[in-house]
């Protein structure tokens, strides 16, 4: 005699499929019912799992709308270089068409200090006041096309203009859009040790309230292994209640990011607008979303996993020592 | 069926519920197994379901070796015995019904058989007309027998019964008692752990009698 599957089992798979499949079926009604049972208790423990996952992704996709913000500057930096003051116009021009043979450089525009004092004048409303002033006081000043706009290639030009006699000093328009980027990737970094200690308080959460509800069926547990219930058997309705919360907290995480950037999209229009630039505002992309739920689902398996294994195997010894 | 060779078993604790024991129960056969409370009767069952580990001695179901069993195979072991308890340990969230149909559950059976199945068994105990109510709602009698239906739905080929009338009136006792009769009248192997002693003396079978944890007496079954 084998104590191993019953007869009709053992002789024919398709049997056998059937019945792991019904007892599966029955894991997965069962774990539903259950979660079913107590409405309430179920929602918030979603609710704190979405809270959990919100939060990372809410911050991951504001990264990707910055990112997609700092995206297309390529192109349009300009080292601005401004001479100093006692360099006369002849000096300035010669020196704007020499530079134009640097390899780094690819195009150069004077901008005279009469053109200059003129646009400020006409973009600041300073007018009046600067019919005042006795003399222009303004430099001539070259805007520089670079060539390479990688930040070593623009840190070296920086560097060789400020060495030129006639240079008071350059810099590069976008240089504040360099630093976004370095804190964007900081942000990154961020989010993604938040992630992990978010996906680990997740995983806890599922194993807590999946100790719970083991702890509260105690009774039942052991009838069934008494009846015959194999491991798999017995633990198969916890898991999926694990699943199921992992799922749910998932699904309801990206709602919440979702609503909050649709909230959010006419502000940011109208902020876009008040600049005359046009921001679209990204909703949460379909990879990130996806990779949110399948991993919260994974962790809320993982973590009921653990907990009854935990769970069942403390009971069996407490069986054994009495 | 079932031999016990020389088992003993001590608990942690230093603990000596059962002391050399030896004795066979053969296929079809019915025995009662009696003695104080904390004479080994239950520890006695454990060893036969594997909840318990004979620490000297072997305990043998259809001639396989229980203290050799894996973990992964006692669940098969489990699904050829019936087990009856005192407190009848129904599942009070669930109905009469899914509380017999659980061994079927288990095995992974269609619907359709399962329904067959419990319903053949709930017949037998004479609660057909009760399977939509929960166990909270049936006498201690009733739900004494819904615990045998879930014992006997899969057919198994021994029942263990622990103390199966100690909550009953003689009366209910009685009849539980018929019922295991007729169900080893059926040809199923069926050992109860009872100390009812004037009953088990009426029904003239086999009595095994445990004293701290010794068998010291078998007394064969009176000729019918």
């Amino acid at each position: 005699m084998i104590f191993r599957r019953d007869q009709f089992e053992r002789l024919d798979l398709l049997p056998a499929l059937r019945a792991w499949l019904r007892q599966h079926g029955y894991g997965m009604l069962y774990s539903i019912g259950s979660l079913i049972r107590y409405p309430i208790a179920t929602a918030l423990t979603c609710l704190v799992l979405a809270l959990a996952l919100a939060l990372p992704l809410g911050l991951r996709v504001s990264l990707l709308n910055l990112s997609h913000l700092g995206g297309d500057w390529q192109g349009l930096e300009r080292v601005t270089v401004f001479l100093n003051v006692d360099v006369g116009a002849e000096s300035a021009r010669s020196f704007s068409a020499a530079m134009l043979a640097w390899p780094e450089v690819a195009s150069t525009q004077l901008v005279s200090p009469e053109e200059a004092l003129d646009e400020f004048r006409y973009s600041t409303g300073f007018g009046p006041a600067l019919e005042d002033l006795p003399e222009n006081p303004l430099p001539h000043v070259i805007i520089v096309e670079p060539t390479d706009v990688s930040e070593e290639a623009l840190r070296g030009l920086l560097n060789q203009l400020e060495q030129e006699f006639m240079v008071d000093f350059a810099q590069a328009d976008l240089a504040w859009l360099r630093r976004l980027e370095h804190l964007l990737n900081l942000g990154r970094v961020l989010v993604q040790i938040l992630s992990g200690l978010f996906a680990l308080g997740v995983m806890f959460v599922v194993a807590n309230t999946v100790r719970v509800e083991v702890q509260a069926r105690k009774d039942e547990v052991d009838v069934l292994s008494l009846a015959g219930a194999t491991d798999a058997f017995i633990r198969r309705p916890f898991l999926y209640t694990g699943l199921w919360y992992g799922l749910c907290g998932g699904v309801l995480a990206w709602l919440m990011v979702q609503t909050g950037l649709w909230l959010l999209a006419p502000s940011v229009a109208r902020l876009a607008e008040s600049y005359s630039t046009q921001l679209d505002i990204l909703s949460v992309p379909f990879t990130e979303a996806f990779l949110l739920i399948a991993g919260s689902a994974s962790l809320g398996l993982i973590g009921a996993w653990l907990a009854v294994t935990r769970q069942l195997s403390a009971m069996r010894q407490l069986t054994a020592s009495r | 069926m079932i031999l016990f060779e020389k088992v003993s078993k001590r608990y942690a604790g230093g603990v000596q519920a059962l002391c050399d024991i030896d004795f066979k129960l053969e296929e079809g056969e019915m025995a009662f197994l009696t003695g104080h409370s904390g004479a080994g009767k239950s520890s006695l069952l454990k060893l036969i379901t594997a909840q318990e580990r004979p620490s000297r001695g072997q305990v043998l179901f259809a001639q396989r070796n229980l203290g050799r069993l894996k973990t992964g195979e006692v669940p098969y072991l489990r699904r050829q015995i019936g087990v009856i308890f005192q407190d009848h340990r129904l599942l009070a969230g669930k109905r009469v019904f899914d509380n017999v149909a659980l061994p079927l559950i288990i095995t992974g059976h269609a619907y359709q058989e399962v329904k067959r199945r419990v319903r053949a068994a709930l017949d037998k105990v004479n609660l057909l007309h009760k399977e939509q109510a929960y166990p909270l709602s049936l006498s201690t009698g009733e739900q004494q027998r819904v615990g045998i239906a879930r014992a006997i739905v899969n057919k198994p080929r021994l029942i263990l019964a622990d103390e199966p009338t100690g909550n009953l009136d003689p009366e209910l006792s009685e009849e539980i008692m018929n019922l295991f009769l007729t169900l080893n009248e059926l040809g199923t192997t069926v050992l109860i752990a009872s100390h009812d002693l004037a009953l088990i003396k009426r029904l003239g079978r086999r009595v095994l009698v445990l004293s701290q944890g010794q068998l010291i007496d078998d007394i064969p079954a009176r000729s019918i």
